[in-house]
């Protein structure tokens, strides 16, 4: 609503342009994750918790896994977040092996429990846990599924639990072993965003697989459909390590960053159940010869790609047009290398992970007062006019003008108004969703007081 | 047509009588807050008792009263120039912000209910963090008290403040920087000068303003465009000394049923509420309190409204959408 107000020419950028906020904390992020809505960023921190700001106040909402004796919480770096789709839940995967489910909701049940609380559910793995999505988000009952990569396994892991709060484990390969060589240990798995049930998976030796996982998957299998997981695609596109896949919100783009020096732009085609991939462009920095930390997509089809670069000399994130595959804007500000990024479609944000401070930059649009609006009879002016009077100027209007606008006025009047609907799109095209509203922590605002 | 469900007794020591201020209704629609000297009162809608009374830290007398979105709290504003926040259910006064510099008019949370949002008779808008208690940010557009602020309760991003000095302002409530200034002159300068503006308050989808002025006038604006698009005025025209109180009423109706029209209720200062069709502007009732008083306060929540006139009698109504 506040952006339909303002300039649009301000508003309606396709990326952030400049550094807007420093978020600095006594624990130093890891990885950062904007929640659904934007209103939110989780960051996962090097000691173990989770702190939750709040985007308007810039101060933490909510710092999770830090209460004494209050179930598990992550004793190594956080290396991953993910928020599940309805903004409720937050998903933590640890260097120690564990992988944490937060119920954001749980201060508002137990009021007075405060920061004591813990997960409201945890898998411990024997190696640390490289990162996780939601494959299927909380249903009513408190069921959910969760895709896992952990370190040194051939595949990702499948953890759904169901309404009765139990976490049933297996493995995401439809026999995989049996047709295919060697494919290596999983480091990723990232949930598409249109097909929510399919999950992506990129493996140590550049192989990269489409599962469909959930019930649809099952339909041919017959009866006993629970965890049947089907292959839509299966491909090879690199020879070295997969670090990160990321996925373009529309699901047409797909982005590997893998430790070759080059992030691998690819089209997805979808025809049915079959998937088909195809290389678009190639990204690397040919003089410095960099690895890349970490890389995101831009709203809707992905028009553009930001990226953060390895090495201690590089400070900024590169931001590419994906059309063209040019490079359109070095986002400068931070003084250290930037490491986890993440961007908010809502928000137009982009944020990022300092290495050395373990502080978040955050890049936004810094959009000018619009001073004209405190007086609508002023004009902002570009330069300087030469004013001349007009033979009119100063004369009485006449009666027939001043009809009109009485006429204009009387019918405005007329018109049916609609005082309830609200648009289903902001003006940068995103859907208008009413996110979760983390709840606060009266309780500890008490304790500080006394 | 609204029928009456109840009359909340409003205690008062014998042979005064209490200056009242609000009567606002709880987020999920039990309870009403009505502040009486420095404390509230909170009283449940069922049936009108009184369910508890809340004393605040502050050393004069309440102004406004506001519920958090999660119905947890009610921030207060005074004549001692501070806001209170004061948890209702469990842990008592949280806050106390001080700021301002002047008696303190008018309050509004964010949607989140993370931010609380001021106006004062300093002229300025003040934004407080409601975890911490610390300022955030002021806005001073004003030349004038500021009486009335809103936040839509759909989408916080704006911010809407209308003023003495005539003036409805609608800032960016992230960045306090003004968006639109919502008057045309041959509105406001009528031969007697400015008409101050009393209150204001966003339609539910945040694209409407509804805004009172002190010649009773309610009108609906077009946060958009920025024009006029329904009038309301009662047959005599008023200089009102004080607000009198008005809202948007969101009628409801079956799930199944086609959703009924909004409405607008406003007060005037014989006790009388009038209540408009928003789409037609037929006046659908007028409405006795049976007090000569000024009312000073109306509240809507669903088909629920309570009144409260100046010298403390509330009442509380419930729309019941007869046959016309």
């Amino acid at each position: 609503m506040n952006l339909l107000l303002q300039d649009p020419f301000a508003v309606l950028k396709e990326f952030p342009e400049r550094l807007v906020a420093t978020l600095r904390s006594p624990l130093q992020a890891t990885c950062v994750a904007y929640a659904p809505g934007g209103e939110y960023l989780a960051c996962g921190t090097a000691q173990g918790a989770v702190v939750v700001y709040a985007r308007d106040t810039q101060r933490p909402v909510q710092v999770l896994g830090q209460g004494a004796g209050a179930g598990p919480c992550h004793v190594r770096p956080v290396q991953s977040l993910a928020w599940s789709r309805d903004g409720r839940r937050l998903l933590s995967c640890g260097q120690d092996g564990l992988l944490l489910v937060w119920d954001l909701a749980a201060a508002a049940r137990d009021p007075g429990q405060g920061q004591d609380r813990g997960p409201e559910a945890h898998v411990q793995f024997d190696a640390p846990v490289w990162g996780a999505c939601w494959v299927e988000g909380a249903g009513s009952d408190g069921s959910w599924c969760i895709a896992a990569s952990v370190y040194e396994r051939g595949s990702a892991v499948l953890l759904s639990r169901d309404s009765e709060g139990t976490v049933h484990q297996s493995p995401l390969d439809a026999d995989l072993s049996a047709t295919e060589e060697d494919q290596g240990y999983v480091l990723v798995c990232v949930a598409h965003p249109v097909h929510r049930d399919v999950v992506v998976t990129g493996s140590s030796r550049g192989y990269i697989n489409f599962f469909r996982c959930g019930q649809r998957a099952g339909e041919g299998a017959g009866a006993g459909a629970d965890g049947a997981v089907s292959l839509l695609h299966g491909s090879r596109p690199t020879t070295s390590n997969i670090k990160h896949i990321a996925i373009a919100p529309s699901g047409e783009r797909l982005a590997i960053n893998s430790s070759d020096r080059s992030i691998r732009q690819m089209a997805i085609t979808w025809e049915n159940e079959n998937v088909a991939l195809s290389l678009e462009h190639k990204y690397q920095d040919v003089i410095n010869r960099l690895q890349w930390n970490d890389v995101q997509f831009s709203s809707h089809g992905g028009d553009y790609l930001v990226a953060s670069p390895h090495g201690s000399s590089a400070h900024d994130l590169y931001l590419w047009e994906t059309a063209g595959g040019s490079l359109v804007r070095v986002l400068e500000g931070a003084d250290e290398e930037l490491m986890g990024l993440d961007w908010s479609f809502r928000a137009m944000t982009i944020a990022a992970t300092g290495l050395e401070s373990g502080d978040v930059y955050e890049w936004g649009l810094a959009v000018q007062p619009k001073w004209s609006a405190l007086a609508p009879d002023f004009e902002e002016i570009e330069e300087n006019i030469d004013y001349r009077e007009h033979e009119d100027e100063f004369d009485v209007t006449s009666s027939a003008q001043e009809r009109r606008a009485t006429e204009r006025a009387a019918r405005r009047e007329g018109e049916p108004i609609d005082l309830v609907t609200t648009d289903e799109r902001d003006v940068r095209g995103n859907e208008v969703v009413q996110g979760f509203v983390i709840p606060l922590d009266y309780a500890a605002c008490v304790a500080r007081g006394v | 047509m609204f029928t009456l469900t109840c009359s909340p007794e409003v205690p008062h020591s014998a042979g005064t009588t209490p200056s009242c201020s609000a009567a606002k209704v709880s987020p999920n629609g039990q309870f009403c807050a009505i502040p009486l000297d420095t404390r509230v009162l909170i009283i449940e809608t069922q049936n009108g008792s009184l369910h508890k009374t809340l004393q605040t830290q502050h050393t004069s007398g309440i102004s406004d009263v506001c519920w958090s979105p999660d119905g947890q709290c009610v921030a207060t504003a005074s004549d001692d120039c501070s806001v209170g926040i004061t948890h209702v259910w469990l842990y008592g006064p949280l806050h106390r912000l001080f700021g301002h510099t002047a008696p303190v008019l008018s309050l509004c949370y964010n949607s989140r209910g993370n931010l609380l949002f001021s106006s004062s008779m300093d002229e300025s808008i003040k934004i407080w963090d409601v975890l911490n208690g610390s300022l955030i940010k002021t806005i001073s557009a004003h030349s004038d008290p500021v009486v009335s602020i809103d936040l839509p309760a759909l989408d916080s991003s704006v911010l809407a403040s209308g003023s003495y000095d005539g003036l409805i302002r609608i800032f960016d409530s992230h960045t306090g920087h003004c968006l639109k200034t919502l008057t045309y002159d041959k509105d406001w300068k009528s031969e007697d000068g400015v008409v101050p503006i009393s209150q204001v308050k966003f339609s539910r989808n945040a694209k409407f303003l509804l805004v009172k002025s002190l010649d009773g006038v309610v009108k609906v604006w077009d946060c958009i465009r920025g024009d006029v698009v329904r009038t309301l005025r009662t047959e005599e025209t008023a200089h009102l000394t004080y607000s009198c109180g008005m809202d948007f009423v969101y009628p409801e109706s079956d799930p199944s049923a086609p959703p009924l029209t909004p409405l607008v209720v406003s007060g005037d200062e014989h006790g009388k509420v009038f209540c408009w069709d928003v789409q037609t502007k037929k006046l659908l009732q007028e409405l006795d309190t049976g007090f000569a008083t000024p009312i000073i306060s109306i509240d809507c929540h669903g088909s629920l409204m309570s009144v409260l006139t100046l010298d403390g009698h509330c009442q509380l109504y419930k729309w019941e959408h007869g046959p016309q």
